[in-house]
């Protein structure tokens, strides 16, 4: 177990590292840099040098690594280029948002995708159409066209939830809430089908297992065959769907923040790219690579609670 | 004529592990076969029986020792030596749902090794495998249909022919017929002896069955945890195990089977 | 940009599922050669051919949109913003009066270069990559670390850099998604791929001679091409998404070009005046998504009919096999004064869903009673209906397998009769169940003794303390040696014969009357498989438990039972004392499966052979279902069925048993 663990951190070095260069090594080769951006259209040839001077940009490319490298090990992931800001509080205010925007998702879909799957699981092939049909349509909606939808529908018509803005929680949990079921609802749709699906699936293949008709067989009472044998057998690739889901949702949210006007990295990261902003960048780059680490070890932890056969490996 | 066909001398496979050391499969393994014989290996599962059936055949790699065939080092045999090699030796397999690519038909399946020699007519290959079909009766019909056509008894009957069309001298054969029910491998087993003495082939027969293995073979070699522990004529071993291993693996059958109505069942009323 | 969903789970069960698709009936089928190609058999599939009708019109629309297209992309009509669907703009018009059909045609070239370009990349990175990692151990010691490590950068950072550094390049952008895709599909192909290396047909392949490379062409390729194929239409489906959203957010394809994406962007921008613009745009995306889906599952099923086993073909409907007239008592009947009679069996028939949905019968008239502690066998080979008959017993048939005759006593009370939950309360407590493979039939999540204390508190309602002493104590009764440590240990940490001794424990764990085994040693190893016999007849003389042993090994029956029925094509043949069978057996079935053992066999004289195999349910001829196969058949043996007969010690189900007055006695 602590084998496991310390074998996931060590990995996650190497892919930082790996992610964080992929980032400088691909924003060098994108044409124009911030000082030009900064500096506007009016600029002369000397004030973007001066500029570029300033923000250490006539540096070679290794040595910005070198140099915001050495900022991290600092605790520092530099400022902004563009508003002088440091990268870490400007990523400070947003991470909330997309934390409570992802992991929402995750476990709203993670929750009714494992109810409507063991439902399924049991109740014959017709539910099991239901969810095959669910899955599909659940693929095929994009999540900002069903958040469009949903705001058209509940908040424009109806009125009923705020279409756009962000409530932090700590001003008014219930207006937090109000303002993240929407976009938390768009960006889990394709992930309840999914886990549904999931968790259709692995409940079939052990409740076909050997050892459930044995449990069956010597008197163990249905309802314990199946929650507590098969739906832990069943558990790890849930997990496994989990974890992708949750890795996939930071993708998703950098939509969904745009359509429900979410304050978050996505938004950031979007509009860094845009005026080259490469501490930002990078900022978010780590950020949600540490996202993936923490979401990888959750899920390791949470296999080797669930399978004793991990633990001893 | 006193050159065995194929002979085993000191061999040994050892498997790496993940963590610690490697295991060792087989620890200086000797045996030999004889031309047209059929030398039995018996052994319960993790014995190394079928390491030994895997490293004659290149599917191991091998680490001290040597595999002498027909007067010749194979041990570290090349694929391109491999490839003429698997004119003389050849393989049948337990599973026989698994010994057939379920994609291609029969025929492909049966004729794929003689392509693969390149030195082998179009016309021929077609006529080598109505013969080999022919040799484990099946019918000519059979080399258009798909695997999953056939029943296990059939396709080991094919798994068989695949291995004939070659002509080989030497086969191995990895528990043939442990997985077929015992009407159908009296059927296999008969056609193993029909082969035999029609085409002079060599067995090496892998099996956990000592009722099977004594029937069939010549030779019998008794391995337990890599190593050999007895071997010899398989009449002589049956009736006169010397190795403690062997003792208790003859005593494991069970009598009741052997109809005689004399005999009670042995009263073992106490469990150790 | 939704989440990639599914994609790799989904091709996990999908594998499973094709992989493990070889059927294992046992009957030869004899069908015609020759089968339609693949394209012809996706034909026979409706909903892939809704979707590939439905991909082509995309496709032909896209490529011919100047063609078709009523109106030019960028033909703007500001006298009718944002029209609903009319005659003229068939689809309505967006907030610059543009037609939104031709806009969706047109819009549809960048969404299909899009995905086609990543779909290429993604495929043709990793199903190289997968196929060597597959097959060489040394490239996977490479390629499993990265594709791990690839797999946790997140794309969508990567994506965006890659879109500014190619000035909004939409197809440079795809084509990073097939990079980042790739390692996804890496483990797909991998994971394929080792299942079908790992069979022995790959190995007889290494055997003549072939190379790696020509093994992944010609063996595993072919095989794996079907969950490949489904997961490059989610891979496609992913992509169609991703580019939609990047389009969306005005990232990829520059304004004023028509985009799928660009066009929910301005629906979304028109929302407070109307909304029907989301329709036709969601509705065109969500159409493609779902008919890639859908191309990707036809292929798959497609693919593997060619060469799985034929669909069942219609057989002549044959008149129902009339019951014979059997005298009431059972096939096994003892003298009377013997212990009470715990089961009894009586003219039990069972019944598959054959093809065509009809029921095919897979066990005809079976009847046997069974003693208060006595031990019966029931042998036979694959396909007799041995163990139908013991899981009817238990009343755990297969989903869709029913009794459709005969009565189940237990303990005197009907148990066909019984609600499932009565049922089930049998179980465990009155009948007990040991099966074949010891190490599957242990949770592999639960320590031994959580195992059987959990069947100690079910049958007993012990409390948590008492039911894991009794389970130490089962433990200890099974003669496992330090119960104490093996109550903790996980099934993964026992032998096969240990695994055994605990399954047996947990069926001792409700106290139960009668112990169904089946087929308890076969899969041990010859020296174990007499330990478990002998601690099968300890307990049984320990307990005074009944013991149905369900065998295809003489021995194993000849062993631990006093009495044995010898079951052939769903019937019971022959009944009697294992001894009086085994020495002098009646019918010619059990006859020839005794001499076709190959430890009565003399070394150099063939084996004795019944031709042919055991015919599958539903090829039951209407007479003795052995008359193929015996070498004693008479014409009057295929006439009708053939009535069990003999003393009430032993009976066998064959004319050559019979009095002359029985034969007559026939309908």
């Amino acid at each position: 177990m602590k084998r496991i663990l310390m074998r996931r951190l060590l990995l996650s070095v190497p892919l930082l590292f790996v992610v964080s260069v992929v980032v400088f090594v691909l924003q060098s080769l994108i044409p124009g840099d911030a000082a030009s951006q900064l500096a506007g259209l009016q600029a002369t040839q000397e004030d973007v040098l001066r500029l570029r001077r300033q923000l250490d940009l006539d540096e070679p490319i290794w040595a910005q690594y070198l140099h915001w490298l050495n900022g991290v090990f600092h605790g520092s992931l530099g400022t902004s280029l563009t508003n002088k800001e440091p990268v870490t509080t400007a990523l400070g205010t947003r991470l909330p948002v997309t934390l409570s925007l992802v992991l929402g998702a995750t476990v709203l879909a993670t929750v009714l995708g494992v109810v409507l799957g063991v439902a399924s699981s049991r109740a014959g092939s017709l539910a099991g159409r239901l969810v095959d049909l669910l899955s599909v349509g659940g693929l095929a909606i994009p999540g900002f066209w069903l958040g469009l939808l949903l705001i058209s529908l509940l908040s424009v018509r109806l009125g009923l939830l705020p279409a756009t803005g962000y409530v932090k929680f700590a001003d008014s949990p219930d207006g937090w809430a109000r303002s993240l079921l929407l976009p938390v609802t768009a960006l889990a749709l394709g992930g309840v089908t999914a886990i549904a699906k999931q968790t259709r699936e692995a409940m079939l293949d052990v409740l076909g297992r050997p050892h459930i008709d044995n449990l069956r067989a010597n008197g163990v009472p249905e309802r314990r065959v199946v929650f507590k044998h098969a739906l832990r057998g069943a558990a790890i690739p849930i997990c496994t769907m989990s974890s992708i889901l949750l890795v996939g949702a930071l993708g998703g949210s950098v939509v969904i923040e745009q359509v429900f006007g979410l304050p978050g990295l996505g938004g950031l990261a979007v509009s860094a790219t845009g005026s080259k902003d490469i501490p930002v960048i990078q900022g978010v780059a780590v950020y949600f690579t540490l996202l993936v680490v923490a979401a990888n070890l959750l899920t390791d932890i949470a296999y080797a609670l669930i399978d004793p056969r991990v633990r001893a490996s | 004529m006193t050159e065995p066909l194929l002979s085993i001398d000191d061999l040994t496979v050892r498997y790496p592990r993940r963590r610690g050391g490697p295991v060792t499969a087989l620890d200086g393994v000797s045996l030999t076969a004889a031309h047209g014989r059929t030398v039995g290996l018996v052994g319960e599962s993790g014995s190394g029986k079928s390491t030994l059936g895997k490293a004659i055949l290149g599917l191991v790699p091998v680490d001290g020792g040597s595999i002498t065939f027909d007067g010749r080092d194979i041990t570290r045999a090349g694929r391109r030596e491999r490839r003429e090699l698997s004119r003389q030796i050849q393989v049948v397999f337990q599973d026989p749902y698994g010994s057939l690519n379920p994609v291609k038909p029969i025929g492909r399946t049966l004729s794929e090794p003689l392509r693969v020699q390149r030195t082998i007519g179009t016309r021929d290959v077609r006529a080598r495998v109505l013969e080999a079909l022919e040799r484990v009766g099946l019918p000519a019909t059979a080399a258009d249909r798909y695997p999953a056509e056939f029943s296990g008894g059939q396709r080991q009957r094919i798994a068989i022919a695949r291995a004939l069309v070659m002509r080989p001298r030497l086969i191995v054969c990895d528990e043939p017929v442990s997985a077929l029910d015992l009407s159908l491998q009296a059927q296999i087993l008969n056609l193993f002896n029909e082969l035999k003495a029609d085409l002079g082939v060599a067995y090496l027969f892998i099996s956990h069955d000592l009722g099977v293995v004594r029937y069939l073979a010549d030779e019998l070699v008794v391995l337990y945890h890599g190593s050999v522990v007895e071997s010899g004529a398989t009449r002589s071993v049956y009736d006169h195990p010397r190795a403690d291993y062997t003792k208790r693996l003859i005593a494991a059958i069970p009598r009741a089977a052997q109809a005689n109505p004399h005999e009670k069942a042995p009263s073992c009323s106490s469990e150790s | 940009m939704t989440a990639p969903s599914g994609a790799e789970p989904a091709a996990r069960a999908l594998t499973g599922a094709e992989l493990a698709g070889a059927p294992s009936g046992a009957g030869p089928v004899i069908a015609p050669s020759g089968r339609p190609g693949l394209a012809r058999r996706l034909l026979r599939h409706p909903l892939a051919v809704g979707a590939l009708l439905y991909l082509a019109a995309v496709v032909v629309l896209a490529i011919f949109a100047p063609v078709f297209a009523p109106y030019g992309p960028q033909e703007a009509d500001l006298t009718r913003v944002l029209a609903t669907p009319t005659a003229d703009h068939w689809l309505g018009t967006d907030s610059l009066g543009r037609d939104i059909a031709s806009r969706l045609m047109f819009g549809a070239r960048p969404a299909l270069t899009g995905v086609l370009v990543t779909v290429l990349v993604a495929a043709v990175i990793a199903i190289p990559i997968g196929l060597s990692a597959a097959l060489s151990g040394g490239a996977d010691r490479i390629v499993s670390p990265l594709v791990d490590l690839l797999m946790s950068i997140p794309a969508i950072v990567v994506l965006l850099m890659v879109l500014a550094t190619f000035d909004q390049e939409l197809l440079a952008a795809m084509a990073a998604l097939g990079v980042l895709t790739a390692p996804g599909l890496v483990r797909v192909v991998r994971a394929a791929a080792l299942t079908v290396a790992g069979e022995p047909y790959v190995a007889a392949a290494r055997v003549y001679g072939f190379g790696r490379l020509a093994i992944a062409l010609r063996h595993v390729l072919p095989r794996i091409t079907g969950p490949v194929l489904v997961n490059l239409s989610l891979v496609a489906a992913t992509a169609l998404l991703t580019e939609t959203g990047l389009n969306f957010l005005g990232l990829g394809v520059h304004l004023p070009e028509a985009s799928w994406g660009g066009m929910v962007a301005d629906a979304s921008a028109a929302m407070n005046q109307q909304n029907w613009m989301l329709v036709p745009t969601g509705a065109v995306v969500a159409g493609t998504v779902i008919a890639l889906v859908l191309l990707g599952d036809g292929v798959r099923d497609a693919a593997a009919e060619g060469w799985a086993r034929p669909a069942a073909r219609a057989r002549p409907p044959r008149a129902a096999a009339a019951g014979p007239e059997r005298d009431r008592r059972p096939d096994n009947a003892a003298p009377a004064d013997d212990p009470p009679i715990l089961l009894r069996v009586d003219g039990l028939a069972v019944a598959v869903p054959g093809p065509g949905g009809r029921p095919a019968p897979v066990i005809d008239d079976v009847s046997f009673d069974l003693r208060a502690g006595e031990t019966l066998g029931i042998v036979g080979e694959s396909g007799c209906g041995k163990t139908m008959t013991g899981r009817a017993v238990l009343g755990l048939l297969p989903d869709g397998t029913h009794v459709t005759g005969g009565s189940i006593r237990i303990d005197g009370a009907d148990a066909t009769a019984m609600g499932r939950r009565e049922r089930a309360g049998l179980r465990g407590s009155t009948i007990a169940f040991v099966s074949q493979e010891p190490m599957a039939a242990l949770d592999p999540l639960f320590t031994v003794g959580g195992h059987i204390a959990e069947a100690v508190r079910v049958h007993t309602g012990a409390g948590r303390a008492p039911a894991r002493r009794r389970a130490v104590e089962l433990l200890g009764q099974v003669r496992l040696p330090d119960p104490e440590r093996v109550a903790k240990m996980y099934p993964h940490q026992l032998s096969g014969g240990m695994a055994q001794r605990v399954a047996i424990a947990l069926a001792l764990a409700g106290g139960p009357r009668l112990l169904i085994a089946d087929e308890p040693t076969t899969a041990l190893d010859v020296t174990v498989q007499a330990e478990i016999l002998r601690l099968l007849r300890t307990l049984q003389r320990e307990t005074g438990m009944a013991i149905l042993l369900i065998s295809h090994d003489w021995g194993a029956v000849g062993e631990l039972c006093e009495r044995t029925l010898v079951m052939y094509a769903g019937q019971v043949v022959e009944s009697g004392p294992t001894a009086t069978i085994v020495t002098a057996p009646r019918h010619p079935y059990s006859e020839g499966l005794l001499a076709a053992n190959p430890q009565l066999g003399t070394p150099g004289v063939p084996l004795h052979v019944m031709p042919g195999g055991v015919p599958a349910p539903g090829e039951w001829p209407p007479g003795c279902h052995f008359a193929a196969r015996c070498p004693y058949m008479t014409d009057e043996c295929t006439a009708h069925p053939i009535a069990v007969a003999g003393t009430d010690d032993h009976r066998s189900r064959c004319l050559r048993a019979q009095p002359a007055h029985v034969i007559e006695a026939k309908p």
